[in-house]
């Protein structure tokens, strides 16, 4: 399944077109073989949390690749993308039965988008993204002359580079750019440094000329993931010390820790 | 260490994409991988009248900047990075195993240099071949270069080089990132008007989404990264030998890892190229191993065009072809079997296999290429000069010391990349000036000082008015003339009394007057003027006669026998002799129908003197031979059609059988022609694939069921043996030219003539005072006279039989829009003649005056020629990196014709003629005349990834009647957007 090279573990679009078919096929059986079940039977809940300890890689990715902890972030890369299609599947399995419009629902919706956007970017934009080579032939001035403010952007890299001595001192400003240890340290400082980054980047224009789907596919599945963990935590955090409320009246079904919020 | 870089001259760039390929081939790069890009800017406006051409066309390489600021690599997220700066030499690189494939490099890249590999999903860039330096050597892309316009060294060391040189820089550090990449701009660009409308990208290139049928699954092994690592382990052994493709015929190394050949590269140690060598060399990589190949007899069980086959071993199709033969003989003798090699089956069958196959068998009726590329130059040299050996090389004593280049019909940027980078090397260096005539402002018009867009098809005019004010304005070498021209009085006063000035020219050549006395100036002031011609010239019905108008431009200028200056059309050839059988096993031989296999429709359709009904063909006749609707008339008309080659093509479509063959290092033996006289060499290096056969294999297995295995011998299968003891000993200039001495060469290559082993090359030919080869002392030319011949009685008598006469009488095509003299022949079944210039049947001509065509709505130019470097007819269409380059068959037109008719760049749109019809995309173009469309030859339907219709569905058949060259330059059409 792992197209992996000596150096480099990598999916191949077979294994993803794959783990697409799963996914959909997945949440379809999930649908079919769980469509009365309730969300908290035993089974339903062991796959709600095992898959949500699946979900977490992902997360556990995203950290671990901006915090030097790891020889292969490729390596990382490839469990993110299993570990997500696996737990998707069983989040579908736990909550095929509950409702679809409710926060909990939502929550499966914005993990369903995130599993597929993943797969799909991986699939079709790649071949976009090796298109952008040589796209941005105006940058060579062999015709009309690129109209960019330098005076601007040396402003802006100047700003950086005295910011910069208080975040890093002795770092380079033309290598730099924050990394985890940067924002857990400095959040304030580094917020800075990051605003003057995107004033840069948009004083270059390189990003926009590249078009708003390259653009900003991978910011949106950043922002969605946060969205979903931030709501994956409120979810357990509710049902494990909120039961009573919840369950609004009703038994409660599933394995809690308190029932607050019942009447 | 100082900072590294690569310098890229636009001024030297021409686009043929050379580096290109050498990035892929070194860094395993399958299609829509880059580490560099070569970009085409072509004007979509109307040029400026007599502006200069510089500009019209440019070419950017676009490659990693290995930037001070290295915006790809702050916007890397991963930490550490997976893109590092090497402190000492400023390079920025990749780690691959660290890229998660985010893309984020490649977007925050504003110069757009950062590649992806969508199969592998990681970013790829050029690290100055860190691999390579590693080694000692430098980027791949530098080495290979065909014009030196890729430097490397250190930044400062480069920028001392552009200063001391008085180049100006492209300014190109819009984002503050300090790009290190040096690009030296244009010359001519400070001259340039600031309000002039931006270059495009041509459609044809921007358009990815028709590369997306190319994949990872095409390549074969060099291009896969994993391989690459996988053969590491083997140590490097590097062989010598050619380039099989073209008249350039690069000296190469061949790399290979264990048995399997993995790389090929320019030859370093051959003194002239240098390791320069142009994609198409190393793009043979794709050919080797191609999944695309015929690899085994194919039997027809369907209907002709239907291409329903099935594979048989090679003795059935042996036996069967020759059981099919003999009825051909025993019904119509064996005068009706044709025969037509092609540029890929090679001077060991050429001039080895074929004639002695053909002298058994009892037919003449074989034929090459050269009728569609230079026999009209080969006649036209073989009545001026009596031999077909130019006297100029490339060296920088001889055309590198020209002080002008005058290019008429030759687009040598494109059909001879490496060639052309020496000559526009030593121009830059030299000062030197030139000028290209052509209907289009090509790659080489590009370069030159002036470009002249002629009408098609009147450069006779242009010569004779040029002849005309040489000899008016008294510039002409008297002295030379006398000592060394002979019949130059009549010329002159044929000229002169016909009234051939540049007034007179001027409405033809569709050239203003005071143009071409201009050049006429210039060529009598150069000292040394070297004039280039090539298929412009040779493909068109007067092509003989221009070219001998030509060669008297030359002579009248002392252009001949001398460095620095002369007359050149490529190619050089050695005075080719056919090796002859023993007398008493020669069969009767009936005069061959025609020297050109455009001649033999008329026989193959059943009306001409003698039916063919059988035809051999190392060729794609059904997409090179003029008429293509009748071609295929003809030949579905044969009783046995065998079509040998290495790809299944539309000929293929009509064969009896198709026999898987081999090419190259897979069979072994000289390479195509060098152009300045030198022989190069391949040994057998690889196995063919499957159960393919060299050509000369198939010609003595054939030859031994018909008992001809006396003379055609089994020795003969090995390619040494045939060329030392068949081809080499036949023609006298090759004869020293042994493999003992080939093989002692670094580059595998020896100059001709040289008479024996021991004997030294020869530089420049004919140089006074100096012995000529095979001639008694003190006779200079190999004439008769030992002078350069343009009219004797004798001339004029063989002219005569043919219609014509030896003096230069102006005539051009019959598709034309004005008024011109063409000629009309005769039915050589009513008046059956011998050719006296190439000794086969011909048709006499007469020269009439005529108006047809455009009274049929055919209101435009139709001109046909090479595509970009990158092609070669139509075998590099079954090279996924040549379609990754060039992939469509399209159709240059003029910005003001495109606008009349609603057409935009990239539009489809439709071509007619008296003949067919051809569909092909449109790349809007101000450099092309406005009455002009071109559309490049090498396309057929059959083709894997982008076919398109043969431009000959647009020709007809005309021949010239001296040398029976068809014209396949300009035929009247009619465009229409789709």
């Amino acid at each position: 399944m792992l197209s992996k090279n000596k150096q480099r573990p990598d999916l191949s679009a077979g294994s993803l077109i794959g783990l697409l078919a799963f996914v959909v096929f997945g949440f379809g059986f999930a649908c079919l073989l769980n469509w009365n079940a309730r969300p908290g039977a035993a089974l339903n809940q062991v796959a709600a949390a095992v898959g949500s300890l699946l979900l977490c890689v992902p997360a556990l990715f995203s950290f671990i690749k901006r915090s030097a902890s790891t020889q292969s972030p490729p390596q990382w890369f490839v469990w993110h993308v299993l570990a997500s299609s696996a737990g998707a599947v069983l989040i579908f399995m736990h909550a095929a039965g509950g409702r679809w419009l409710s926060p909990p629902g939502l929550l499966l919706l914005i993990l369903l988008l995130l599993v597929l956007q993943g797969l799909l970017a991986r699939l079709l934009l790649a071949r976009k993204l090796s298109h952008l080579f040589a796209a941005a032939t105006p940058a060579f001035n062999v015709n009309t002359p690129l109209q960019t403010d330098r005076a601007a952007l040396a402003r802006v890299i100047k700003a950086k580079g005295v910011l910069l001595q208080q975040l890093e001192v002795g770092a380079d400003e033309a290598l730099f750019s924050p990394t985890l240890y940067h924002w857990l340290q400095s959040p304030l400082l580094t917020l800075r440094y990051q605003r003057l980054i995107e004033r840069e980047d948009a004083l270059v224009g390189a990003r926009r000329h590249a078009g708003k789907l390259l653009s900003y596919w991978r910011r949106l599945h950043m922002a969605l993931a946060a969205v979903f963990f931030l709501g994956l935590l409120a979810h357990s955090v509710v049902v494990l010390f909120f039961a009573g409320y919840v369950a609004g009246g009703a038994g409660i079904d599933w394995w809690y820790i308190t029932d607050w919020g019942a009447d | 260490m100082a900072q590294l870089a690569l310098m890229i001259d636009l001024e030297r760039c021409t686009g043929c994409k050379s580096c290109e390929a050498a990035c892929k081939q070194t860094h395993a790069l399958g299609p829509h991988s880059y580490r560099n890009r070569v970009m085409w800017f072509s004007d979509q406006h109307t040029l400026e009248a007599s502006a200069t051409p510089s500009g019209a066309l440019n070419f950017l390489t676009v490659t990693c900047q290995q930037c001070a600021r290295p915006a790809c690599l702050r916007a890397c997220p991963v930490n550490p990075k997976a893109i590092r700066k090497d402190a000492d030499s400023g390079v920025v690189t990749i780690d691959e195993s660290r890229c998660t494939g985010c893309g984020e490099c490649a977007l925050a890249c504003p110069y757009g240099a950062i590649g992806y590999n969508a199969e592998q999903h990681h970013a790829v860039k050029c690290d100055l071949c860190s691999n390579r330096r590693a080694q000692g050597a430098g980027p791949a892309c530098a080495s290979v270069c065909p014009t030196a316009a890729i430097s490397f060294g250190a930044r400062a060391d480069l920028l001392a080089q552009a200063e001391q040189a008085e180049r100006r820089l492209l300014d190109h550090d819009h984002f503050l990132q300090e790009p290190a990449t040096i690009y030296l701009q244009r010359l001519a660009h400070r001259a340039e008007p600031n309000n002039r409308p931006a270059r495009q990208i041509p459609a044809l290139m921007a358009d990815q989404s028709v590369r997306s049928n190319l994949n990872a699954a095409l390549t074969t092994p060099t291009y896969r990264p994993t391989h690459q690592q996988q053969i590491a382990q083997h140590p490097v052994n590097i062989i010598p030998g050619g380039c099989n493709i073209c008249f350039n015929a690069c000296p190469v190394n061949y790399h290979f890892r264990g048995n399997e050949l993995v790389n090929i590269y320019g030859n370093e140690r051959d003194p002239v190229f240098a390791g320069r060598i142009c994609p198409k060399s190393q793009m043979t990589l794709q050919m080797y191993g191609s999944e695309q190949r015929v690899l085994q007899p194919l039997k027809r069980v369907g209907e002709r065009g239907k291409a329903e086959f099935v594979p048989v071993s090679w003795d059935e199709a042996l036996d069967d072809i020759a059981a099919r033969l003999t009825t051909v003989r025993a019904d119509y003798g064996s005068k009706a079997l044709a025969i037509q090699a092609g540029s890929r089956t090679g001077v060991l069958n050429l001039l080895g296999a074929i004639p002695l196959f053909a002298q058994l068998w009892g037919t003449a009726n074989v034929a090459s290429t050269e009728p569609f590329c230079d026999l009209s130059k080969v006649v036209a040299l073989g009545m001026t000069l009596g031999s077909t050996m130019l006297g100029n090389i490339y060296s920088a004593a001889d055309i590198g010391s020209a002080a002008m280049y005058l290019y008429v019909g030759d687009n040598q940027a494109e059909t001879r990349p490496v060639n052309f980078g020496l000559v526009n090397d030593w121009r830059l260096k030299n000062k030197a000036r030139m000028v290209v005539v052509d209907p289009r402002l090509t790659v080489t018009a590009s370069k030159a000082d002036r470009w002249l867009g002629i009408r098609p098809g009147t450069d006779l005019a242009l010569a004779l008015a040029l002849a005309h004010t040489l000899f008016i304005e008294d510039l002409a070498d008297l002295e030379f003339c006398r000592d060394w021209v002979l019949g130059w009085e009549v010329w002159r006063d044929f000229i002169i009394a016909r009234g051939y000035d540049a007034a007179w020219a001027a409405p033809i050549t569709d050239l203003t007057a005071a143009d071409i006395k201009t050049l006429a100036r210039e060529i009598a002031a150069a000292d040394g003027c070297m004039i280039f011609l090539s298929r412009g010239i040779n493909q068109h019905s007067n092509a003989t006669q221009t070219n001998r108008a030509f060669m008297f431009v030359a002579a009248i200028t002392a252009n001949w026998g001398r460095r620095g200056g002369g007359f050149f059309n490529v190619s050089a050839e050695p005075d080719w002799r056919k090796p002859t059988v023993p007398a008493e096993r020669a069969a009767a031989m009936a005069p061959a129908i025609n020297k050109s296999p455009a001649g033999w429709l008329d026989a193959m359709l059943g009306d001409d003197v003698y039916p063919l009904k059988a035809l051999i063909t190392g060729n794609n006749p059904l997409g090179q031979w003029p008429d293509q609707n009748k071609a295929r008339r003809a030949v579905a008309n044969l009783d046995l059609v065998v079509h040998m080659d290495l790809y299944l093509n539309e000929t293929s479509q009509y064969a009896d059988y198709v026999l898987p063959m081999a090419s190259g290092v897979e069979k072994g033996g000289p390479t195509r022609l060098a152009e300045d006289r030198r022989i190069v060499w391949n040994d057998r290096l690889i196995e063919p694939p499957g159960e393919a056969k060299s050509d000369h294999w198939f010609w003595i297995e054939l030859g031994k069921r018909f008992g001809f295995a006396d003379v055609l011998k089994e020795a003969y299968k090995a390619p040494r043996v045939l060329w030392d003891e068949v081809v080499r000993a036949t023609t006298p200039s090759l004869r020293g030219i042994t493999l003992k001495r080939l093989l002692q060469q670094p580059n595998r290559t020896v100059r001709f003539p040289v008479a024996t082993e021991d004997c030294p090359e020869t530089d420049t030919l004919y140089l006074p005072d100096t012995p000529t080869f095979n001639q008694p002392p003190g006779k200079r030319f190999p004439t008769p006279s030992g002078k350069l011949e343009f009219w004797t009685e004798q001339l004029e008598a063989n002219c005569r039989l043919m219609g014509l006469s030896a003096l230069p009488e102006f005539y051009s095509e019959a598709g034309q829009l004005v008024d011109l003299p063409h000629t009309s022949t005769v039915s050589v079944r009513d008046k059956p003649l011998m050719s006296p210039f190439v000794g086969t049947y011909a048709r006499a001509a007469e020269i009439v005056a005529h108006r047809a065509g455009r009274v049929l709505g055919y209101d435009t130019e139709l001109v046909t020629g090479r595509p970009p470097a990158p092609h070669f007819h139509s075998w590099t269409h079954y090279f996924w990196q040549a379609q990754e380059m060039w992939p469509q068959l399209y159709c240059q037109i003029h910005p003001e014709k495109a606008a009349s008719l609603g057409i935009a760049d990239g539009d489809q749109v439709k071509l007619e003629t008296e003949s067919g019809v051809l569909e092909a995309r449109a790349w809007v173009y101000g450099g092309i005349r406005k009455t002009a469309v071109f559309v490049p030859i090498g396309w057929d339907e059959q083709q894997p990834f982008h076919p398109g219709a043969s431009v000959n569905q647009l020709t007809t058949v005309a021949l010239d009647p001296l040398s029976q060259q068809a014209n396949l330059k300009v035929h009247l059409c009619r465009v229409t957007k789709l």
